[in-house]
């Protein structure tokens, strides 16, 4: 029987995209497979437990998942197929309880407290989850049932892949004294060196830790790791239609080729913000804040932000921003790999009226052009400056 | 190997209780016959869905679609093992 207060339950898709493809191609299943951009620069998205024996794993360059297993078959992602995959488990899992977030394109939290007392065992509740996930998508996934969210994650890591865990709130300290306190969601590399500097090991530790201490390391948040340590997390799961206001939009482009022509740069700029603008409008939102992000071909990585002191709509506004902030980086040291551009400091309310006409008739033209890529497909209409991209046979060619 | 292909093609293919099930298709001239449709998504380019089908024929997988407004169909990609 579930004594807890609550019943949360942590559900993480295997292997996700490798197995939405493996699902949709025979030829492929039981082998090696990574998923991966376009263009041979890309990294690997996830990859298939079987290329996983190799020791490739997510984050690594094509080139080296080749070098550790020659015979590995890569997938070019395709994104809408995953969401709408994922859209289709979400209807799945709000069968069940309303209480249901999609903490990730491949994870769920739910909330199961009032409805887990139907089942005679918790285990009946999570192997019908399961069950009907596998009959509908031909997918399996790792569930964690735990009295809170903390818990329920790290259930869900434990037994991998097709994996059923269950934290009985009687079970709880056990597993705490015993487990790496960087295992804790939440707890990044960083953090746990500097914990285990300060002779933290376990995640009791953390619990046990004087309140003081952990304070005059972690200010604030030193309060919210001894919480987690003692295995508490009061965090709700919100039902499925709450949804709660992103706080940034970005978009970002890794370059075919390293590059320090200007001309490229700039281009990628612009379709980038012409990307993060055509999202904010979406969501009716404008920005106060731009951040313009560079990685140059060592994987050295900055970026820089400037908030001005109205709210931006328009692309070229946002652009002119960017363009500022490439200004103020001054010459680029290194061939550039990647470029990104955040927007952040979001209002609602995306429509204004300029009291100048100029602006007002930009922001009349990005509405019309808005409108036009909505009906006809995104890039239908777009500035003649990022044609540029496309004329350059290195980008083709990707 | 994943070769993308994007090519207009002729499908058979059964309409029933709101359902499309892709029989066979035609592509340069020849027919495949097609054993199982693995996958099915919708996308929407615009304001235009679009119904993508993975199906398989005896030795190769294809990734077909159907464009719901202009009843067009493609053939996106092929694998080859």
């Amino acid at each position: 029987m579930w004594h807890s207060s609550r019943a949360i339950l942590h559900l993480d898709m295997d292997a996700y995209f490798a197995s939405v493809e493996q699902v949709s191609n025979p030829f492929i299943r039981g082998k090696p497979v990574i998923i991966t951009g376009v263009g041979e620069r890309t990294i690997v998205v996830t990859a298939s437990y079987n290329a996983r024996k190799y020791g490739i794993k997510t984050g690594m360059t094509v080139y080296q998942a080749k070098r550790l297993c020659p015979g590995v078959i890569r997938v070019p992602d395709n994104l809408e197929k995953y969401v709408y995959t994922t859209l289709k488990i979400r209807e799945i899992l709000i069968g069940f309880t309303d209480r249901v977030k999609m903490y990730s394109i491949d994870k769920f939290f739910m909330d199961l407290t009032r409805k887990i007392k139907k089942y005679n065992t918790p285990e009946d509740m999570l192997k019908e989850i399961k069950l009907r996930i596998k009959r509908e998508t031909k997918l399996k996934c790792s569930c964690g049932l735990a009295p809170n969210k903390l818990l329920a994650k790290l259930g869900s890591n434990m037994e991998k892949p097709d994996g059923l865990v269950i934290i009985y709130p009687e079970k709880v300290m056990d597993i705490l004294k015993k487990l790496p306190v960087d295992k804790l969601h939440g707890i990044g590399k960083s953090t746990g060196i500097r914990l285990r500097q300060m002779g933290i090991a376990k995640a009791s530790d953390l619990g046990n830790a004087p309140p003081d201490l952990l304070k005059s390391h972690f200010g604030f948040s030193g309060h919210i790791l001894r919480l987690m340590g003692n295995g508490i997390d009061n965090s709700k799961v919100p039902c499925y239609w709450e949804h709660r206001k992103e706080k940034s939009i970005g978009h970002y482009h890794t370059l075919p080729f390293d590059t320090l022509d200007m001309d490229l740069i700039k281009a990628c700029i612009l379709m980038l913000c012409l990307r993060v603008t055509t999202r904010m409008r979406d969501k009716k939102r404008s920005a106060k804040t731009v951040a313009l992000t560079v990685r140059y071909s060592d994987f050295t990585t900055f970026s820089r932000r400037k908030t001005v002191g109205y709210f931006m709509e328009t692309m070229q506004g946002i652009y002119n921003i960017c363009l500022k902030i490439l200004e103020s980086i001054g010459e680029l040291t290194k061939p550039v790999r990647l470029l990104g551009v955040t927007l952040s400091g979001l209002a609602e309310g995306g429509r204004q009226l300029y009291l100048l006409d100029d602006l007002e008739k930009e922001s009349r033209l990005n509405k019309a052009i808005s409108e036009i890529n909505d009906k006809f497909g995104d890039f239908t209409i777009k500035p003649a400056s990022i044609l540029i991209m496309s004329a350059d046979k290195r980008f083709k060619n990707n | 190997m994943y070769v993308l292909v994007k090519e207009p093609i002729s499908v058979v293919a059964i309409f029933s209780s709101g359902k499309i099930i892709p029989r066979f298709f035609i592509w340069k001239k020849r027919k495949y016959s097609i054993e199982e449709v693995t996958y099915l998504w919708r996308t929407k380019i615009g304001s235009v869905p679009i119904i993508h089908f993975s199906v398989t024929t005896e030795k190769t997988f294809y990734e077909i679609s159907y464009n719901l407004k202009s009843f067009n169909w493609q053939l996106e990609k092929l694998y080859v093992a």
